[in-house]
This record gives structure tokens, C-alpha cells and sequence, in this order.
């Protein structure tokens, strides 16, 4: 076996989803979305602070035309994560805002609540 | 819960952004209302950014106010200024930095909101006196999120120090704070639960920041409109 067995989800890191919204006057593609935001982080938490948020930022659920996307982070660095986003204020030359519009513990309920996306597994 | 920003400044000052403009992103972003901040020149002037913001709140469905920053050089040009806008604006904001104006401020129950206390300067601008002043005159001590977002590196981090030393100590002494934008484009605006998650990570309890942006700015708005209204004629003294 090549990786370490899943962890039980008591030895597990509680975490929570957050639903961003990002409000520009231009498109903005996922990929300088990503290195600003991890950009922010890194400049405002520092690296050890960023660790311990436990961040990942999902591509698949970028969604480019709403402009409204995921991030992961530990149930603790809730309030660290939205205080970095806060400081985003551009990308490239376009000016930015990063808000969360909501947060959630699971992918789906977050995606479900905050995009209007329908569960299609429950039909 | 409804949230307020007192301190935007829009293109009839220093801001570049239209007061209508300000009004539709404060919505977008969630704020129940506004204040519209601008320096003061003259009443004319002042009447006119009235006449915009009772629009902008019209045309958006928000409470917009109209506000006033006073930049003093020295505490006798605060009292001359104070004398000029207290009649006539919903918030008036004072802009901190020099000690003296900081402690003027505090002591004068005029003001409203003394807004970064700590801009361009080595330590957190307010001694125990200006805290025990602030709170005997009502006057709300200010958490600039626009001093934050516009420095950097080593300059971000000796203002986020002297933030918390002030949130610590008005938190010991009992002084109110308030979270603001300083804004001076739509774009630096932000959400007030962000700004409070930034007060809250330099050492505000949430609860505590919640009002901050909520409770605090609406009873300064509330306190202003009774005196502005002529329903309260004195301090404590209001007609029925």
C-alpha cells in the first residue's frame, strides 16, 4: 500500500466550508483568483498560521460566470480565513472584493445553500 | 442582525466614487445603512451631499446619512469646527493621529467617532486619560479598516499592533469601539462580518465586535437624529 489508510472521523480535523463571492466589474479566472488568495493568507496569517487553518481551495466548484467558489479550512480559522480574504483588494489591475457569503460543514450542503444547486442523488 | 458603516467617503471630497454608487455596492455587501463621511467645506456644501444621500437612500432602499470628517491641526481648531457641523450632520467624525487632537477629541462630547487614533504614528495615539475621557463623553474610538488594508508588510504590522493595544485597552476600560471602512472608493468597502472577523483575530470577542458594527454605530445614529429632529432639546432631556 502506497498511501496511509483514511483517518476515522473522530481522529479527523473538524472542518468548515466557505462560500465565496467574488464581486468585480470583470471576469475573473480561477487560477489568479487561487495565487491571490493564497497570497492573502500567507501574507496576513503567515505560514504557521496558514497550516493551521488547514486551507484548500476548490477548483471544480469555481463556478466563473457567478464568480462564487469554495474554500476549505479547519472549523478553528474560520475568522482567520475571512479576515485574509478581506484583504484581497485586486487582481492584476482589477480591483476586487472577496466576500463569504455563508459557511457550512459539508460540500454539499454549502454548494446546495449558498449556489442553489439542485441534490441530484435525492431524486 | 443590521450592520452600519460610518465613515465612507464619496467624489464630494477625498472618495472617487458617486454617493449612489456607494449606496448600491453598501447593499450588495449587505449593510443596513451607511454614512457618508465627507470633509467638511461649507454648509452649502454640506447641504448638497444631504440632498445626494437622502436620493441614494431613496433610490437603493438603505439608510444613508450624511457625515462629517474633521481634520484639525490643533485641539482649538477642533472646538472652531465642532462649533460649525454639530448642528448640522448626522455623525461627526474626528481624524486622529496628533495626541493632542486624539485627547481633544475624547474629551469633547461633540464628537461622535475618533477615527484612527494611531495614523502615522509609533504607538496607539490614546493614553488611560483619552480612554476614561471617551467613555465619560460618549465618544466611540475607531477601527480604521482602510489604515489596514493600505499598508504593508512592516508598516501592516506595527498598525495591526497598535489596533490591538487600543482593542485590549478599551476592552479593560469599558470604551466603545467601532469598526468602519474609511473607504474611499466602492471598492475598498467591505462586508461588515468581514471587518469584524479582522477585529476579532487582533483580539476583539466576537460578541463584542458584533455590536461594534451593529448596536454602537445605530445609537450614535439614533442619539443624532433626536437632537437633529429637535425631540431632545438637552442632554437626557427629550419632548413628548
Amino acid at each position: 500500500m502506497d498511501n496511509p489508510n483514511f483517518l476515522s472521523p473522530s481522529l479527523r480535523e473538524k472542518k468548515r466550508y466557505l462560500a465565496y463571492e467574488v464581486i468585480s466589474d470583470g471576469k475573473v479566472p480561477f487560477a489568479e483568483l487561487s495565487t491571490v488568495i493564497w497570497h492573502s493568507l500567507i501574507n496576513f496569517l503567515g505560514e504557521v498560521g496558514t497550516a493551521d487553518a488547514e486551507v484548500r481551495i476548490f477548483r471544480n466548484t469555481y463556478n466563473e460566470e457567478k464568480q462564487l467558489g469554495l474554500i476549505k479550512c479547519s472549523h478553528t480559522a474560520v475568522e482567520s480565513v475571512r479576515a485574509a480574504l478581506a484583504m484581497i483588494q485586486r487582481i492584476d489591475e482589477t480591483p476586487v472584493i472577496v466576500r463569504v457569503i455563508g459557511i457550512s460543514g459539508t460540500m454539499k450542503a454549502a454548494q446546495k445553500k449558498f449556489f442553489g444547486e439542485v441534490d441530484l442523488s435525492s431524486f | 442582525m443590521k450592520f452600519y458603516d460610518l465613515h465612507v467617503h464619496s467624489d464630494f471630497s477625498i472618495g472617487t466614487s458617486s454617493v449612489s454608487a456607494i449606496a448600491k455596492m453598501a447593499k450588495r455587501l449587505g449593510l443596513a445603512g451607511i454614512a457618508v463621511a465627507d470633509l467638511f467645506i461649507d454648509e452649502p456644501r454640506l447641504g448638497k451631499l444631504r440632498e445626494a444621500t437622502e436620493a441614494a437612500a431613496k433610490e437603493h432602499g438603505i439608510d444613508v446619512h450624511t457625515g462629517v470628517e474633521l481634520q484639525p491641526k490643533d485641539p482649538e481648531e477642533l472646538k472652531r469646527m465642532l462649533d460649525a457641523v454639530r448642528g448640522v450632520a448626522d455623525v461627526v467624525i474626528v481624524a486622529g493621529g496628533d495626541y493632542k487632537v486624539n485627547r481633544a477629541a475624547c474629551e469633547d462630547a461633540r464628537v461622535d467617532i475618533l477615527a484612527h487614533p494611531e495614523f502615522g504614528r509609533k504607538d496607539n495615539g490614546l493614553d488611560e486619560q483619552c480612554f476614561a475621557a471617551a467613555i465619560k463623553n460618549n465618544v466611540a474610538i475607531e477601527i480604521n479598516f482602510r489604515h489596514v488594508l493600505f499598508s504593508y508588510k512592516r508598516s501592516r504590522a506595527h498598525v495591526l499592533e497598535h489596533i490591538a493595544t487600543n482593542i485590549r485597552l478599551a476592552n479593560e476600560k469599558g470604551a466603545k469601539l467601532i469598526v468602519c471602512s474609511g473607504a474611499n472608493s466602492t471598492w475598498e468597502m467591505r462586508d461588515a462580518r468581514q471587518m469584524i472577523a479582522v477585529t476579532n483575530v487582533l483580539g476583539m470577542d466576537l460578541s463584542k465586535a458584533f455590536l461594534s458594527s451593529s448596536e454602537i454605530p445605530l445609537s450614535i445614529i439614533a442619539r443624532n437624529r433626536k437632537v437633529l429632529d429637535g425631540t431632545e432639546i438637552g442632554k437626557g432631556i427629550e419632548l413628548v
